[in-house]
């Protein structure tokens, strides 16, 4: 999608119009904002982003709206306003033209669970976009809008991100401010771009932290992680992921395996501290006001959490305090860690499942498995297409340490140049045409 | 007491009316989960402290 040929209100416009075109096969985007839009547009400052229209996650507050987060009506956590993510969109000169589909309430990789219903891949609309980011992803690959919001607790950007074949950035936990989010009494929780490359998703990423994430250069040294991340993963998936790291060693990089123990409790301690964060907003009031419009299965999920022991609660912490300390330790030897975002292509809607060497998989278990343990640590990592697996996009994901998202990058960017882009020119069959 | 029965005790205590779909969902939850929960509960962690100050913005003290 192009973006900055046009003036300011005429790419609103057109983003408008691509929605309206799209979205009834997609369902990415569950409320536009032509008037609110077109102003913004109008009066946008002079920024990076100036004129730029964007989707965002349905998880944030705006001067006109409270966020629905995938439910029939606001589950309350927070009102109306002006979040601090649309602040700081406005002042970049962005114009937020509507709010995508998810996951209802993040609780899901898929996206597939919301009351406005599923949100469809335009890779292919029997399969899943991922989530709980949905809207946002479907809305950039359809090419309804050059770049959308999204958030993420546990891979809710980098998933969409993988199975749309988009760029998508969690940077540092706290490197977004979150007021005005309904995650914001998360620990795991942090608010990113998705956009079609990288070049894009470096000025929309310097937008919301409010800093230049450019890289000085030099040698970037990559390690990989033997075990399940690598091997446990489709084979087509994992030879596009091992093709890239080839392609960066001729881009100053250098690739070497590391150790990281502890790994074997990243997940449980990702799920679990994912749900012990939102307890104390779901009591027995809350689940009766929420009444149908909770998903079944959503409202299931709600009440297991509320049996996590405190034994349990208390080991995760030591698992997370482990894991930092891994992490300071391992970004002392390399640069960068490196796996697939995602073990396998998007699963198909009805059946969201992995087939993966290990065995059939849930597709939300194989995913945090991949994505948890930057939430769970704090540290930035970025997901970045590699090509087509059976004719569905592959990602690869990098993590840095904290604060580094300038050499994700800047890393991101070196492979899209070594590749001389062909990934990132990939297009899905439902996608804007004018 | 089986694991139904706990859930629904402990929830109903808790001022939860959990329905016969939650405690299924409960149940997935627990083939899902339980093998990962178990091997963290069984995992030595007399050598493992915690952070005395976390920030997940930057790396932990040394």
């Amino acid at each position: 999608v192009s973006w900055g040929e046009q003036a300011p209100e005429a790419e609103v416009v057109r983003a408008l119009a691509r929605i309206e075109g799209l979205n009834p096969q997609v369902n990415a985007v569950i409320e536009t904002f032509p008037e609110r839009a077109v102003a913004a547009a109008l009066s946008a400052p002079p920024g990076r982003l100036q004129g730029m229209p964007v989707v965002i996650k349905d998880t944030f507050a705006l001067p006109w709206r409270s966020p629905r987060e995938g439910m029939g009506q606001s589950p309350g956590i927070v009102g109306k306003g002006a979040s601090a993510l649309y602040r700081r969109l406005t002042e970049a000169g962005a114009a937020v033209v509507g709010v995508g589909n998810m996951h209802q309430l993040g609780i899901g990789s898929t996206g597939t669970v919301s009351h406005d219903g599923p949100c469809r891949n335009p890779w292919d609309l029997d399969r899943v976009p991922g989530g709980s980011s949905s809207g946002p992803a479907a809305a950039v690959a359809s090419g309804m809008v050059p770049a959308a919001i999204g958030t993420d607790g546990a891979g809710s950007i980098r998933i969409p991100a993988a199975y749309c074949g988009l760029v998508g950035l969690k940077p540092t936990f706290g490197a977004v401010p979150r007021e005005g989010y309904s995650g914001v009494y998360s620990t795991m929780a942090v608010i990113g771009p998705l956009t079609r490359d990288t070049p894009r998703c470096r000025r929309v990423a310097e937008a919301l932290v409010g800093r230049p994430l450019a890289a000085p250069g030099g040698e970037v040294r990559i390690g990989i992680v033997g075990g399940e991340l690598w091997d446990d993963v489709e084979p087509g998936v994992a030879s596009l992921c091992r093709d890239a790291l080839d392609a960066l060693g001729s881009a100053g990089t250098r690739v070497s395996t590391v150790r990281v123990d502890h790994m074997e409790h990243a997940l449980i301690a990702s799920v679990t501290r994912m749900t012990i964060d939102r307890l104390p907003l779901i009591g027995p009031d809350w689940i009766e006001r929420m009444g149908d419009d909770l998903d079944p299965t959503i409202r299931g999920i709600l009440m297991s959490r509320q049996l996590v022991t405190g034994n349990l609660t208390s080991r995760i912490d030591r698992v997370r305090a482990a894991l930092r300390r891994e992490m300071r330790r391992v970004f002392g030897e390399i640069d960068l860690l490196a796996w697939p975002t995602v073990p396998g292509v998007a699963p198909r809607i009805e059946r969201p499942v992995m087939d993966l060497p290990s065995g059939k998989m849930l597709a939300d278990v194989a995913s945090v498995r991949q994505g948890g343990l930057a939430n769970l640590t704090g540290i930035p990592s970025v997901s970045v297409p590699v090509g087509l697996s059976e004719g569905l996009p592959a990602s690869l994901m990098f993590h840095g340490a904290w604060g580094r998202e300038d050499l994700l990058l800047d890393v991101a960017e070196r492979l899209e140049q070594v590749t001389e882009r062909q990934h990132v020119e990939l297009r899905p069959p439902v996608v804007a045409r004018d | 007491m089986t694991l139904h029965e706990a859930a629904r005790w402990l929830l109903e205590d808790a001022g939860f009316q959990p329905t016969e779909r939650d405690l299924a969902v409960i149940d997935a939850n627990e083939r899902v989960f339980g093998e990962a929960r178990r091997a963290l509960l069984a995992a030595d962690f007399a050598e493992m402290g915690i952070e005395e100050n976390p920030d997940y913005s930057r790396e932990p003290d040394a």
